[in-house]
Parts: structure tokens; C-alpha cells; sequence
């Protein structure tokens, strides 16, 4: 199917692909499908495309790519709502959020959204325990510097001592 | 807003499938218990109201380029 997008033009998608949410995402109740486009491969990130509205589109990633210790029970009425019937066929992402003018991000800890991969049926959850944080911040390493290059292997070691 | 006044043990029933209990009062809380279908969410309003915000700041209308250029600084685990 196509799907038109704000970011990334006309996309073509096979129809099975389309995730299901059962009840939108909070504060986007009525757009309940979505894809996901792997726009940059070498990143833990994945932009989640509304099917129905190409200005919506969230960050999302898998929390296994970003922390260690990251986990949670997955409520009874939620497993059913997401038909779930093993543990296995449930994959989890968290929404990212970009803050401080673009300089910051932020991974949802508290609402992370878990896909029924057998399904294509999905939920964002709201956690009840506190261990978590709706901005729980992710540390940005420092961008590289130039490396510069050395004529000789005299000045290389000079630059090293 | 219909506006009732209980004590407690005693309940509210909305929609003829929610229940909502008193619990206990002590001090200026109040423990509810609530019984609903499963497919009824309950949540506390002011995280719920949290989480909506957090979602449409989410939604970004920033640039792919924005975001990839910040995104490329995340380390993999």
C-alpha cells in the first residue's frame, strides 16, 4: 500500500506490515496505524509513520540497543487486549523524544510501546512503578574531532607526546 | 461534573461495568478501588495528561536531518 509522509515522501509498504495500535497513542487516540521506516540502518532508531496523517511520525528505539536494565511487567488486560500468547512475540520500543533545541533526547521510560509481532496489534502502556521516568535522559557522546593528518611519521608521534 | 458524596466502603458504579470503592480516607487521601472490564483503562489522570503532553512534543515536526545529526551521537549498547 502507499502511504504518504511528511518526511519521506510517498513510501510503498506491504499491507501486512501495518501495526494496529489498539488504542492510538495517548494524545493521538483517533490515528491508530502505523509503520515503521528504518530511515537510517546504522542507528538504534526507527521513525514510527502514521499511516493516515503524514505529518505524524514518532522516534522510537529498542530500549535492549540503549540499556541494560530496562524491564517490565506487562499487565494482564494488556496482554489480552494485544492477544498475546507468548512472551516471545512481544517486541518493545520506547519514543524518544528531542528536546533543548535539538540537543537533548529523551527516551519515554514510563509509556514505552509494546508490539504483538504476530498480530501487528500494539499498545503504548502506561508503567504504574516509579522506577522509571518519562524523560529519562540518554547521554550523547562527544561529536569527534577532525582528525588532522600528519606528513611525517616524525610530527604523528609529536602530536601524540 | 456529577458530584457525590461517600463514605467509606461505599461505592460508585458508572456504565453498569465500573466500580469504583472507597476504600479509605486518611488525612486528605483517599484510596480508591476500581473494578473494570480489561479492556476499560484506568489511569491516574495527572500521569496520564503527563504522557499525552510527552507524546505531542514527541511528534516532532523537526527535520529528519535535526534528528539524525543528534541521533547519530547515541552510543549502541
Amino acid at each position: 500500500m502507499e502511504v504518504r509522509t511528511l518526511r519521506f515522501g510517498v513510501l510503498q509498504i506491504p499491507d501486512e506490515s501495518v501495526i494496529t495500535m489498539v488504542r492510538g497513542m495517548f494524545g493521538f487516540e483517533q490515528y491508530t496505524r502505523f509503520c515503521m521506516v528504518n530511515h537510517r540502518p546504522d542507528t538504534s532508531f526507527w521513525w514510527m509513520q502514521c499511516v493516515d496523517e503524514p505529518a505524524l511520525a514518532f522516534v522510537v528505539a529498542d530500549p535492549t540497543q540503549l540499556f541494560e536494565n530496562y524491564e517490565f511487567d506487562i499487565p494482564d488486560s494488556e496482554v489480552e487486549e494485544l492477544k498475546l500468547k507468548s512472551e516471545s512475540d512481544a517486541f518493545t520500543m520506547v519514543v524518544l523524544t528531542i528536546g533543548s533545541g535539538g540537543k537533548e533526547v529523551t527516551a519515554n521510560l514510563v509509556a514505552p510501546l509494546v508490539v504483538n509481532m504476530q498480530e501487528m496489534l500494539a499498545m503504548q502502556l502506561i508503567l504504574q512503578d516509579n522506577r522509571y521516568q518519562v524523560r529519562h535522559l540518554l547521554p550523547l557522546s562527544e561529536p569527534q574531532p577532525t582528525v588532522q593528518q600528519c606528513d611525517t611519521k616524525e610530527e604523528e608521534l609529536a602530536k601524540v607526546a | 461534573m456529577l458530584v457525590l458524596a461517600r463514605k467509606t466502603g461505599q461505592s460508585i458504579v458508572i456504565n453498569d461495568d465500573i466500580e469504583l470503592l472507597v476504600i479509605e480516607v486518611r488525612g486528605d487521601q483517599v484510596r480508591l478501588g476500581i473494578n473494570a472490564p480489561k479492556n476499560v483503562p484506568v489511569h491516574r489522570k495527572e500521569l496520564l495528561e503527563q504522557i499525552r503532553a510527552e507524546n505531542v512534543k514527541a511528534a516532532t515536526e523537526a527535520s529528519v536531518d535535526d534528528i539524525t545529526k543528534i541521533m547519530n551521537q547515541i552510543p549502541k549498547a
